[in-house]
């Protein structure tokens, strides 16, 4: 068996062991050698990846991949809503400064403003609506939390599996317009090109775009005019409708 | 070789951030920290598709990751009105009071009142009792029986 390929298993091992440890079960531990072996799994993957360009762009690209994945192991474990929205924050941070890197300047603005500036800081309000002091008992019990560990350390390793060996599944770049300047350093795209591709190529999807936004609109104001019922009247309406079903049943 | 090596960093995190948040909508309860893991997801697509519009130069890449964008935001507003209509109704984030959404048939998978203890107070320091006694509002005394 190849080299890579016993890592790859020992690493997915390591991160679902570790991710099973730190998510929370309702019982008061120690959870941070669940972080440790995420964190081990996690760099024994990373060392398989070839190193990129200068020693200054490799820290840089891999400080702003640690950024992000730490932040979203964070988000998913930590037992308090309040700090899994300020992690998903540090996340979307991470992932903006990829972008940025990678020349996508407005695009990464762009990511800053909806995600940071409207979604997160509309889901810190929503917070305030339950359990402001994140001390529900729902928070600190997760569902099969090995399971969920399971699933999630295979699907990393699997996907990373298909395109780390197979070359085919990658291809080969598209040398266009980059011929000559650096493949690996911090490029800068116009944004003007893209508003052009934008709108002359995907205007159509654009309107389709505008539509769907319309009917989230319409759909979030038919959920919130319609309260759900009561617990207690459901339990009624149950067991008044198990009643006819057994009268229905018995000849 | 470069191009493949930074492409294949972006592809690692995306991926990354896309199990991650299958592991936080399967396992939290919380109805906010699910949402908040779909949002993950689809960060972790977002990271895909910068890598692939470096790769082959073009902004295509760009232009979906706007949509990407546009569709969070739509889920967001639906997310809002649920979350919203959950609290009203059910006076809580979990989301085992909405298990009645089930079939009939299917049973409840756990009792709605979950028997999970209490979280551990924090722990404050004791202080010898000098002068006169203050008055101490309810809530604080809810919340530190201990003072």
């Amino acid at each position: 068996m190849d080299m890579s390929n016993l890592v790859l298993i020992l690493a997915t091992i390591l991160m679902a062991a570790g991710l099973w440890w730190a998510l929370p079960w309702g019982k008061q531990r120690k959870r941070s050698p669940g972080w440790a072996l995420l964190a081990a799994g996690l760099a024994m993957i990373g060392a398989l990846i070839p190193p990129v360009g200068s020693l200054l762009a490799r820290s840089l690209i891999t400080l702003m991949a640690v950024i992000t994945v730490a932040s979203a192991a964070a988000m998913i474990t930590t037992t308090r809503p309040l700090y899994a929205a300020l992690w998903f924050g540090m996340a979307v941070l991470g992932t903006a400064g990829m972008l940025l890197y990678n020349g996508a300047e407005f695009v990464a603005m762009a990511v800053i403003v909806i995600y940071i500036g409207a979604i997160l800081v509309m889901f810190l309000f929503l917070l305030m609506l339950d359990n402001p002091k994140g001390m529900a008992a729902f928070d600190r019990e997760s569902w099969e939390p090995l399971t969920a560990a399971l699933v999630g350390a295979l699907l990393i390793s699997l996907t990373t599996a298909t395109w780390l060996h197979d070359g085919s599944v990658i291809g080969r770049p598209t040398s266009g317009e980059e011929v000559g300047r650096a493949t690996h350093a911090f490029v800068v795209t116009k944004t003007v090109d893209l508003g052009h591709e934008l709108f002359s190529r995907y205007g159509v999807a654009v309107q389709v775009l505008g539509l769907i936004l319309l009917l989230a609109l319409i759909g979030a104001a038919i959920i919130i005019s319609r309260p759900l019922e009561p617990l207690s009247d459901l339990q009624d309406h149950r067991e008044k409708t198990h009643a006819i079903r057994d009268t229905d049943s018995t000849p | 070789m470069e191009k493949t090596a930074l492409l294949m960093h972006y592809l690692l995190v995306g991926t990354c951030l896309f199990g991650l948040g299958t592991i936080g909508f399967l396992s939290r309860r919380n109805l906010i920290v699910m949402f908040l893991s779909v949002e993950l997801m689809l960060q972790g697509v977002v990271v895909n598709f910068a890598g692939w519009d470096r790769y082959h130069g073009q902004s295509a890449g760009q232009v979906f990751i706007l949509f990407v964008v546009a569709v969070a935001g739509a889920e967001a507003a639906i997310a809002l009105a649920l979350i919203v209509s959950l609290v009203r109704g059910r006076q809580g984030l979990d989301v085992l009071r909405l298990q009645h959404v089930r079939e009939d048939i299917i049973p409840p998978p756990l009792p709605i009142e979950d028997e999970i203890g209490e979280a551990e107070l924090p722990s404050w320091p004791k202080l010898p009792r000098v002068g006169r006694p203050p008055s101490i509002p309810q809530e604080v005394l809810e919340y530190r029986p201990d003072v």
